[in-house]
């Protein structure tokens, strides 16, 4: 059966930093030899690990290997271009797919935080500050992910992301966690 | 409750919190009128953090919080996803098979000389009868007639049985 290509990524809560690449590919083509990893900013940047002096990542072992994990990649919430090409042992593209992706886990790990900030302290329920901006804090991050799901708009779906990042840095002004 | 619990019934209870709001505002009466978009904001990120480790140590703590912020709308929404969710489904209305078949010594459902038989199949339905493709009435001044009780399933004709005669027997 003719390899159909395709991909999906996840982060872990607790490690916003991380991306998990897994494969999720049908068929076969004995042609395929490795894999390679673009992942490119709103603003075209290439992200890679530290070390790495490609504009991407090699993701070996096809098939048998079906995951890899790209750590410390993302230093804040990213709306990416993320490319996955299948190659030949010539280095030539014999199968890519594209997919327009945010990463969010670092604002929503911070949202968790929130919430549990104020299940230890439910008197925050009536802090109007803490929850305008934990509101605030939700919706940016659903309104970069919607520009992404509905226009594969990485541009303004980083522009939301950078709001919540906002919040999330200056959270000691915004956020009242001692009410 | 549990965290499960909770994490099926924060939805439902959001939207019963933004009906009720949008219905209080004609009648008056205080109320947050955030509260929705709390539910939801707690909701989501407590159900991130379910559906990565459901075991979590932190959540037993934050998602009864959540059932707490839920208040009056979680127990509603407790006996939504506990009773009505499920409604038995009709029992469908499979057709009876009638009888049709010549009058015989034996192996048929009347024989020859027998003038009663309990129909169990047809119990419930009214009952049409030919005799030799002539309709038979329940008239029992007519020469040949039959009765029909539909509570036990009671078949009786007048005149028994004949050998040969034509039997057409319908529920309707």
């Amino acid at each position: 059966m003719a390899l159909t290509v395709n991909f999906s990524t996840s982060q872990t809560p607790g490690s916003p930093g991380d991306i998990i690449f897994t494969d999720t590919s049908t068929g076969s083509d004995g042609s395929v030899t490795q894999r390679r990893i673009y992942i490119q900013s709103a603003a075209g940047d290439y992200l890679v690990e530290s070390g790495t002096s490609t504009q991407y990542e090699v993701w070996s072992g096809f098939p048998g290997t079906t995951t890899i994990t790209l750590e410390d990649i993302l230093e804040q919430d990213t709306a990416a271009r993320v490319v996955v090409q299948w190659l030949d042992v010539s280095n030539n593209v014999l199968y890519d797919k594209t997919q327009y992706i945010g990463f969010t886990a670092y604002n929503e790990d911070f949202d968790y935080e929130l919430t549990q900030n104020v299940a230890a302290n439910p008197l925050l329920v009536d802090d109007n500050n803490f929850w305008q901006n934990k509101l605030k804090l939700r919706t940016d991050i659903e309104s970069g992910n919607n520009a992404i799901e509905r226009a594969s708009d990485i541009a303004a779906a980083q522009q939301c992301y950078d709001r919540a990042t906002y919040l999330r840095e200056n959270s000691q002004y915004l956020f009242n966690a001692n009410a | 409750m549990t965290v499960t619990q909770i994490m099926d019934i924060w939805p439902i209870a959001m939207y019963l919190s933004a009906n009720d709001i949008q219905n209080r505002r004609s009648n008056s009466g205080a109320v947050d009128i955030t509260l929705p978009q709390k539910i939801y904001s707690i909701g989501t990120a407590v159900q991130r953090i379910y559906d990565a480790d459901s075991t979590d140590d932190t959540l037993p703590q934050t998602a009864r919080y959540l059932y707490a912020l839920c208040g009056k709308y979680g127990l509603q929404a407790s006996v939504v996803t506990q009773t009505a969710g499920s409604v038995s489904p009709a029992t469908p209305n499979v057709p009876v098979v009638p009888y049709q078949f010549i009058v015989a010594a034996s192996g048929n459902l009347i024989n020859a000389g027998e003038s009663s038989v309990t129909i169990s199949a047809f119990i419930g339905f009214n009952l049409l009868f030919a005799r030799n493709g002539i309709p038979q009435s329940t008239v029992n001044t007519e020469p040949s007639y039959y009765s029909w009780d539909k509570e036990t399933g009671l078949f009786t004709i007048s005149p028994g049985a004949i050998l040969g005669e034509l039997f057409q027997i319908y529920a309707i």
